[in-house]
């Protein structure tokens, strides 16, 4: 009824039969254009988004998701058994820290030279851990700490990290210490594009000096390297992370997940710019040709008349 | 620890009135950039299950002794920032009915009991004259014993893995799921072995720095 009434409205019988199928994949095409631009506009980052976050900080926290997290390799350190104390001795050898489940490590570094890890148990009944050394394997209590002296001879620590990952820590008004950060780094962003599906990249994501990065919590484990080296500062980690989000968080703000501006989807999904482009100039030769057509037509009306006028004018 | 709770809660509906005190100094601050405390200790408070809107009366518990109260009270999101003197002027006991008059209550009333959270003090001296603080248990709502109400610290720190002492027996404390932390990041349930009376907690945030209260339970 309302179609009939559309359809009456916009008379479309005065609509050349020659023309009236262009009209229509006229019609189409645009609908195809406003479906797509929806689609854009409103898809947002999925289970299929993979972010891939480079930074370099002072500070990573991770807790893994189950007891296969990697081992942690180390050497030339310090040990405390609680947290507070570390003892005089260097131990040179190497050890091998295995993470409890359920438990928090903490790596610290603001300058060159030592390297702080801190393993805290769930809670006080469970352990952090075990330290296996040459000699004898060590249950740990709920919360054990090592510096790592990094030097000329031990110039780099390097662990792989598979659990909940956060980057700096999150800035408050705390006056009883000076706040590890996340001095620098970005977001890689990797979407499936709008038309095929394959994987495209955007534009990366600048994280700031002093902002805290998490990952969403009902994710995939997030995976990763984290490496300190000795002529550097802070430490260095490469995340990635499947699905769910990445937030950034600021000093006194609620942590914001990343997204991007559907322009940005468009500029950076090299498809959709190509099928949009495709879809426009496709569009604009439909409107040609139905202009040219029309004219065509209005030309041999026009002539018709005129013949049809100079023939009654001959008879009469 | 929660005998105590119940029987002085029963002496506070017995024995305090607004004439019990007077409200000597308060001040109060409410925008986007609050200077908060700036110590580590931001609360000692009893927390309840339940969301207590109404923030007309704090109340709070302290020895006979001590005629001189400072009540600081924060959000956690570091918006709201109050501080309270109070003088007793005669003795009192039991859980003690404050008046809270803030001009800010109707945007307070959406925190949570644990996202509004207070401290009452009085400062001392030790024996090198050094200032101390002895801090007492505050609570939105008058304990009871069926109130279910648990004494947590709150604490602002830098730390990863800040944790107090009390009688030589360490507890960590653990993160505060809020999505702003600014004037404390940390809450530590006390044990229910809390002894009565006067406690030195000494709270550790890394690196061997330590800082020492006196509280009064």
């Amino acid at each position: 009824m309302i179609f009939s009434q559309i359809k009456d409205s916009l008379e479309f019988d005065l609509i050349p039969y020659n023309i009236r199928w262009l009209v229509s994949l006229f019609l189409l095409t645009t609908f195809l254009i406003v479906l797509l631009l929806c689609i854009t506009v409103f898809s947002k980052f999925g289970e299929s988004t993979k972010y891939t976050t480079s930074a370099k900080s002072e500070f990573f926290q991770y807790k893994p998701h189950d007891k296969n997290s990697s081992s942690i390799l180390i050497k030339n350190y310090r040990t405390s058994f609680d947290c507070d104390e570390y003892s005089p001795q260097l131990i040179k050898e190497t050890a091998v820290l295995n993470i409890a489940k359920g438990a928090t490590l903490s790596m610290t570094r603001f300058g060159n030279g030592e390297l702080k890890i801190e393993m805290l148990g769930l809670d006080a009944e469970h352990s952090a851990g075990n330290l296996e050394t040459d000699y004898d394997e060590t249950e740990l209590p709920i919360c054990f700490s090592t510096l790592i002296e990094l030097n000329e001879l031990n110039p780099v620590f390097s662990v792989n990290i598979i659990g909940d990952i956060s980057i700096g820590l999150e800035l408050t008004d705390a006056n009883d210490a000076y706040f590890p950060i996340l001095l620098e780094g970005e977001v890689l962003i990797t979407d499936l594009s709008l038309i095929t599906n394959s994987a495209y990249q955007l534009s990366p994501q600048k994280i700031n000096k002093g902002e805290h990065l998490y990952f969403s919590e009902n994710q995939s484990p997030s995976k990763g390297l984290i490496r300190a080296e000795y002529q550097s500062n802070a430490i260095d980690g490469v995340i990635f992370s499947n699905g769910g989000e990445v937030y950034i968080q600021q000093y006194r703000t609620a942590g914001k997940p990343i997204e991007t501006s559907f322009l940005n989807r468009i500029s950076d999904d090299n498809e959709s710019v190509i099928t949009f482009s495709i879809l426009i100039i496709f569009i604009q030769f439909i409107s040609f040709s139905i202009s040219f057509l029309l004219r065509l037509k209005i030309l041999k009306n026009y002539t018709e008349e005129n013949q049809n006028e100079k023939a009654i004018d001959e008879i009469t | 620890m929660f005998f105590r709770l119940w029987f002085l809660s029963l002496m506070a509906i017995s024995s305090v009135n607004a004439e019990d005190y007077k409200l000597v100094d308060f001040s109060e601050e409410y925008s986007d950039n609050v200077d908060v405390s700036g110590g580590l200790l931001i609360g000692y408070q009893l927390i309840g299950s339940t969301l207590t809107k109404s923030k007309k009366h704090i109340y709070l518990s302290k020895p006979d002794d001590v005629d001189k109260v400072e009540i600081v009270i924060s959000t956690i999101d570091g918006v709201y920032s109050a501080s309270m003197k109070i003088e007793f002027i005669r003795e009192s006991n039991g859980w003690l009915p404050i008046h809270f008059p803030s001009e800010h209550a109707e945007k307070l009333k959406g925190y949570d009991q644990s996202e509004l959270v207070a401290y009452g003090f009085t400062r001392k001296k030790d024996r090198a004259k050094k200032t101390y603080l002895q801090i007492f248990p505050v609570s939105w709502e008058l304990p009871s014993a069926n109130s279910k109400l648990k004494p947590k610290f709150f604490i602002n720190s830098a730390s990863s893995m800040p944790r107090y002492n009390i009688k030589r027996k360490d507890s960590f404390c653990k993160k505060i799921n809020a999505e702003v932390k600014t004037a404390f990041n940390f809450y530590c349930d006390i044990s229910e072995d809390f002894p009565n009376g006067n406690n030195l907690i000494l709270f550790n945030t890394g690196s061997g720095k330590k800082k020492k209260y006196l509280v009064w339970n």
